[in-house]
């Protein structure tokens, strides 16, 4: 289960190009039993991170943001529109979160990318692409802070932002929905109950099998 | 049913309850609480395990230290990693060898009913929960599997999750999702000679393309669906995601309720007696409203056939390959390019005619009795052979469609006429078990995505109907069933 949220101060990586898909974030070559015991982190982005796109030979690419040794400990991303599109994997903000980054912040998402981050405990924000662009400019330590759904440039006015009121919750206790879902045992107890009486059909397979 | 008015309106002091659609009425009957942000806890009455997505679900769930809350109501099957081979055991492909003892070795740990490589049941998991009865009308079914809204043809709502969603509902029987917008499709009128179901399909998605419901969920209404068999249903409901909806869905009738009937999970006697009744009311109230509407006529149809990388690249099989200025805007005309350029085809020309290396019938969207039906019946009525410059699958869904189809003879009109009759499975709609299409080839096919990639490194697909695959076949091109 994800640590909770606190608030984090961090630079931010910018790597805006956009349509950045989830092929690029895990690429599929890498993931059907082909790590050789390296982990998802270590090919995160392999096209991007690695000279010629090829992990395995592991030579950085300084041209890339992510390689930039002075935000190896940056804890948000900012990136380009339709970031984590494609492909439904979990893997891609498993690997984002393993890279150490807690806040991605993007003018938009990919749906299911966007839904997965939550479980993965990272934080998504939507902002305008303009903001975007401007916060890489910057170059500044940014402070998150959840509860009060900001983030300030350091020395800068704060800028809101928007979260769902339940993944906000979720985010800040450290619980994902599989951790929500488990804690209303009693109300699920309750509800099956009441329906074997009232549509048994749907649970004669427990007598069946 | 429970919670079932679960939207009311204050009129003359009484309540008096809102009309409801049927989405509405079966997510309020299955509402276990309400969360916040819009968020409801809803209860999963069957959920569906694969090969390819289980063992990692399992995994999940043994990391958390988590016992599954209701083992009976979840059913696996091997279907996405087996191959179709002839004679194939497990160990005939690396993919299976490696995930089916996972997958083995948890259901039996759980208590949960898995239909293994061997089982008499085995068969590609939308093919099988409506097959053995395990989908029922009212049910909510879950699957980690996008195409699980075919399910919705039983009048179920059904739709496709992710993996940690997967582990979730093994833990609890539950899934946490907001009520999504709902989306109207009606299939007006009745469909000419050779003309399927999957036309009706393909040319929705021609005319509203795939962000036609994105983030909707769909009822089908309409003379076309009352018509339809339930096998038909099965296939407009299993290419609603290709529509951008998760959930796609269709009223239970008479037609269900025989499907239904005395298939081996389905209820028996007190319990098929009430269940009936509570399927009866299956529908969406008359002033129900709509966030969206899109109709279609079915009279007009000819059969359809993709000719770019995304399933509403999709024309009329007598028609040809649109040009630049057919398109909408120049980004449009830019993306038909580029779909053009992959699958080396030219705009203006007739997509007919066509050569083509390979046909693949089978996958979740048309491989059941019906569509070896009408495809052997076009294989039977030519009197022709497949090409030598043509390599033509005919894949199964289930063991029990593989059964009946050989039963009637099927598999010898297919073997007699140079197809291969295989063991089922997914195979070649996915490709993730060695089964797929060559670099440069192109195939048509009966499954329901035609990606960059899909059927194998630089596949090309054309989707089409079982009729369409087996002329085509014949022939060697692309070929307008209704000329057979």
């Amino acid at each position: 289960m994800p640590e909770p949220f606190q608030i984090v101060c961090s630079r931010a990586v910018p790597l805006l190009v956009p349509d950045i898909d989830t092929d690029v974030i895990t690429p599929m070559r890498r993931m059907g039993g082909g790590l050789g015991g390296r982990g998802l982190d270590y090919y995160a982005f392999e096209s991007l991170r690695y000279i010629g796109g090829d992990g395995d030979r592991g030579e950085p690419n300084p041209a890339c943001p992510l390689n930039d040794p002075e935000l190896t400990l940056a804890q948000v991303l900012l990136a380009g529109a339709n970031f984590g599109s494609g492909s439904s994997r979990e893997t891609a903000p498993m690997a984002i979160a393993m890279l150490g980054f807690r806040v991605l912040i993007a003018p938009s998402f990919g749906d299911i990318f966007y839904a997965n981050c939550f479980q993965q405990g990272l934080l998504p924000i939507v902002l305008p692409e303009t903001t975007v662009a401007e916060l890489a400019c910057w170059q500044v330590e940014l402070q998150v802070d959840l509860s009060e759904q900001t983030i300030t440039p350091i020395g800068a006015e704060s800028i809101p932002f928007e979260v769902n009121p339940l993944r906000k919750v979720c985010l800040l206790e450290g619980v994902d929905f599989i951790g929500l879902a488990v804690a209303r045992s009693d109300d699920i107890d309750r509800y099956q109950l009441r329906a074997r009486r009232e549509t048994p059909w749907i649970f004669a397979v427990e007598n069946a099998s | 049913m429970i919670n079932q008015c679960n939207r009311a309106t204050l009129t003359q002091g009484r309540m008096v309850p809102l009309p409801e659609t049927l989405i509405d009425r079966i997510w309020g009957a299955h509402v276990v609480s309400s969360l916040p942000g819009g968020y409801d806890l809803l209860h999963v009455d069957r959920h569906l395990v694969h090969d390819l997505g289980g063992p990692f679900a399992f995994a999940g769930l043994e990391q958390r230290s988590l016992p599954m809350q209701s083992p009976a109501l979840t059913f696996a099957t091997a279907d996405h990693c087996v191959s179709s081979a002839p004679g194939r055991t497990e160990s005939t492909n690396p993919s299976a060898k490696a995930l089916l003892p996972l997958l083995r070795r948890s259901c039996a740990g759980t208590g949960v009913t898995l239909f293994d490589i061997d089982s008499v049941d085995q068969g590609i998991v939308h093919v099988i929960a409506p097959e053995l009865g395990i989908t029922l009308p009212g049910s909510t079914v879950l699957c980690g599997d996008s195409h699980t809204c075919t399910n919705g043809a039983l009048g179920a709502l059904a739709w496709g999750i992710g993996t940690s969603e997967v582990v979730l509902v093994l833990a609890t029987q539950c899934i946490i999702e907001r009520r999504p917008p709902q989306c109207r499709v009606e299939l007006a009128g009745m469909l000419p000679d050779g003309v399927y179901a999957k036309d009706v399909s393909l040319a929705l998605l021609a005319r509203y393309g795939t962000e036609a419901a994105a983030g909707f969920a769909v009822e089908y209404v309409g003379t076309a669906v009352r018509a339809m068999s339930m096998e038909e249903r099965m296939t407009v409901c299993n290419l609603t995601v290709e529509l951008g909806a998760k959930i796609g869905l269709m009223a239970p009738d008479e037609t269900t309720i025989d499907y239904v009937r005395g298939r081996r999970y389905a209820p028996t006697g007190a319990d098929w007696d009430e269940a009936i009744l509570a399927w009866s009311q299956l529908r969406s109230d008359d002033g129900a409203t709509w966030d969206r509407e899109l109709h279609l006529d079915v009279d007009v149809l000819a059969p359809q056939v993709s000719w770019g990388t995304t399933p509403a690249h999709t024309i009329a099989i007598d028609a040809n390959i649109p040009v630049r200025t057919d398109a909408a805007d120049a980004a449009e005309a830019d993306s038909w390019e580029r779909a053009l350029d992959y699958v080396g085809l030219a705009p203006g020309d007739p997509i007919a005619g066509t050569p083509i290396d390979r046909v693949f019938i089978g996958s979740c969207a048309n491989s059941r009795l019906s569509d070896l039906q009408v495809a052997a019946a076009i294989v039977e009525a030519a009197g022709r052979r497949v090409p030598t410059s043509v390599t033509a699958w005919v894949v199964p869904g289930s063991q029990q469609v593989k059964r009946a189809a050989e039963e009637l003879g099927l598999h010898d009109i297919f073997r007699g006429a140079g197809f291969e009759w295989r063991e089922p499975g997914c195979s070649q709609c996915l490709a993730t078990n060695e089964e797929y299409i060559g670099p440069g080839e192109r195939c048509l096919s009966t499954s329901n995505r035609n990606f960059v990639g899909r059927q194998g490194p630089r596949s090309r697909t054309h989707l089409a109907s079982p009729a369409t695959a087996a002329a085509s076949a014949l022939a060697g091109v692309i070929t307008d069933p209704r000329t057979v």
